[in-house]
């Protein structure tokens, strides 16, 4: 099956109170991010992208957004292993 | 719209839904997911424990025909409710990498085993054939005291179990370490001296409620961020609650921190007598819990750096014969000692601003106050690791603070089960399973009565501990020599000059059980492939000493 390697996984950005909005600007400009919820202080986003490694620079990115507390991934699916089992 | 993307849309609904449950935040109707949706992506879902770190987040993982495909955090562990940090990308991908090592290689040169040949590919019998003879000959020849095994706070806990007892029970040989002993070493140590029984005495709950956090020589942030994030969510929603963070230098973890403190390097010592001066001196030590509690003893000074015997700073220390000694002294002569750390004294040695190291000292002289300090290698790695962790039990006993919800000195693991493994099921080179030692004639033979084995059996001289194992090497006193579960070329001290002659010594034959070819692996004589993670069963100990056990979820290659 010819389909490209697709990883998605999701995350929880702990975000200092008084730059939310600001921080949540910065995650939607962001190719492959996608903002869902938004509320306390925590951004809830996904990561689409080709590589597992891909998906983690992005989130390492985001962790190292200034006044982000944490950024921690919570769920993580690689399609292309299913597609070409080894 | 394709059968792909709605797959696609499918799997991200999923990420969605369970990243804003764990979140604990509401998403939209629309983003809800498609009620039994999820189950057509046909993927089966079990429990294991995170093996990265020391923190033991629990994790859901995905298998479908025979592979793992996804992972989640799992939102019932008590650990991480629901999250993964940055590290849990790799859960998956680490066991499907394109070098994964399938089957034993020996260095041969025609047709044989030959040190000086290369790897080739051997069957399982073949490998344990030549194994076992080198085994043999080294233990006619020379005796236990010459096999060894090389392990890690990454063994299971019954794979760590089984190898004190192979090498105890069955070669006779205490020369079993694991490479904990470079990172935990001066925490277990300042255990048993301080409590009589290793491993902290706190747990992850103290987090919700301690009123204070005080991170020395640790950058959570970085290192322990599902951790982190529970000290920051305690920080940020509850407005009494500070945070000071000490360091050499400026890091992640100091966003958060109230009192940020950045000192010379080796002088957070000081910092830590200045505490315990200021303590004593504005009249805050608990005396019911001190005079019913503690003990007073001074520790030999001028120790040394544990280098071989011949090493010139050995030689000049005056106290590195005995850098263990303990003598009692008084609480007036404890008082005095710490009396020379002045806040002047101390602002002068470290460099930091006298009104913050007050602010700190307050954190744990104020009774009312529940504190929590949380270290790792800045304190475990330090020159003096053994007095640090000394010094923070010091202040939290003066105080009382101990051992009481939110009031917890905790030294935080750095591998999934170096409590688990490494430390209780005693493969120390001095210890037998459950904080027993070889030493004590009565633990030994309680040992040997478990393994059923006639008595006299477990050698009563503690073996050559990790540093040791590799001088031996080097010297030719230690023959056969057995690495599993760590990349040791990568982390030993003094590498080019003990640990990697130690290994290439034509003397020896060297073993490396790995996953996948480290440099360790490379170095060796022979090497394993191993199953890894839920490949196997098994079980870890966390930082927190919470036990957990998995399932095999799949079949290791090869």
């Amino acid at each position: 099956m010819a389909e490209a390697p697709y990883h998605v996984s999701s995350a929880v950005v702990a975000v200092l109170p008084h730059a939310v909005d600001a921080v949540r600007a910065r995650i939607e400009a962001m190719a492959g991010v996608e903002v869902h919820a938004c509320e306390n202080g925590k951004i809830v986003i996904t990561i689409e992208g080709g590589s597992t490694q891909a998906l983690g620079d992005t989130l390492s990115r985001i962790a190292l957004f200034d006044h982000v507390v944490s950024a921690n991934m919570v769920f993580e699916h690689a399609e292309e292993l299913q597609e070409n089992p080894t | 719209m394709t059968a792909e993307l709605t797959r696609r849309e499918l799997i991200k609904t999923q990420a969605a839904a369970i990243a804003a449950a764990t979140a604990g935040v509401a998403l939209p109707a629309s983003a809800q997911p498609v009620p039994g949706g999820v189950g057509a992506l046909d993927i089966k879902w079990s429990k294991a424990p995170c093996r990265f770190c020391g923190t033991g987040c629990g994790v859901m993982v995905g298998v479908k025909d025979g592979q793992v495909v996804a992972t989640h955090g799992d939102m019932q562990a008590e650990v991480n409710r629901g999250l993964n940090c940055v590290k849990g990308y790799f859960l998956s991908k680490i066991m499907y990498g394109e070098d994964r090592l399938t089957t034993p290689l020996m260095r041969k040169r025609n047709g044989v085993f030959d040190k000086e040949g290369e790897f080739e590919p051997v069957s399982w019998d073949e490998a344990f054939d030549v194994m076992a003879e080198k085994c043999r000959q080294v233990l006619r020849e020379k005796g236990p005291t010459a096999v060894g095994m090389f392990g890690s706070g990454q063994w299971t806990i019954f794979e760590g179990y089984a190898a004190t007892k192979l090498m105890r029970a069955g070669l006779r040989s205490n020369n079993l370490d694991p490479n904990a002993r470079h990172c935990m070493a001066s925490a277990a140590t300042a255990f048993i001296r301080t409590f009589g029984s290793d491993e902290p005495m706190g747990c992850y709950d103290d987090f919700e409620h301690a009123d204070a956090f005080v991170l020395c020589g640790s950058n959570m942030a970085e290192m322990h961020p599902i951790l982190w994030t529970r000290v920051a969510d305690r920080r940020l929603g509850h407005p009494h609650v500070r945070c000071a963070v000490l360091s050499t230098f400026t890091h992640r973890s100091m966003d958060l921190a109230d009192i940020p403190i950045i000192f010379r390097p080796g002088t957070d010592l000081a910092i830590l007598n200045y505490i315990a001066r200021h303590i004593i001196e504005t009249g805050r030590v608990n005396e019911e819990f001190v005079n019913r509690h503690t003990t007073f003893m001074r520790g030999a000074v001028d120790i040394g750096y544990g280098l071989r015997a011949e090493h010139i700073l050995g030689q000049e220390a005056a106290g590195a014969g005995d850098p263990g000694r303990m003598d009692p002294m008084t609480f007036e002569e404890f008082r005095e000692f710490v009396g020379q750390y002045t806040l002047e004294r101390t602002v002068e040695i470290t460099g930091v601003e006298p009104a913050f190291l007050e602010e700190l000292a307050e954190l744990y002289a104020n009774p009312e106050i529940k504190v929590m300090s949380l270290w790792t290698m800045g304190f475990n790695q330090h020159v003096r690791g053994v007095w640090a962790n000394h010094m923070v039990y010091n202040i939290h006993l003066l105080t009382g603070k101990i051992s009481e919800p939110g009031n917890s000195p905790f030294s935080l693991t750095g591998q999934p089960s170096a409590c688990g493994t490494a430390r209780e099921v005693g493969t120390f080179a001095h210890r037998l399973p459950a904080d027993t030692v070889v030493t004590n004639p009565d633990h030994r033979h309680h040992a040997e009565e478990i393994w059923r084995i006639p008595h006299g059996i477990i050698p009563e001289v503690p073996g050559y501990h990790a540093v040791q194992q590799d001088r031996m090497l080097k010297d030719g006193l230690l023959n056969f020599y057995w690495i599993q579960v760590n990349n040791n070329l990568q982390a030993a001290p003094n590498n080019s000059q003990e640990t990697y002659p130690g290994y290439r010594n034509p003397e020896n034959f060297i073993v490396v059980s790995d996953a996948y070819p480290t440099v360790t692996a490379m170095a060796a004589n022979l090497i394993l492939p191993a199953a890894m993670w839920v490949e196997k069963e098994g079980a870890y100990g966390n930082a927190e000493r919470r036990t957990h056990v998995w399932h095999q979820l799949v079949q290791a290659p090869g």
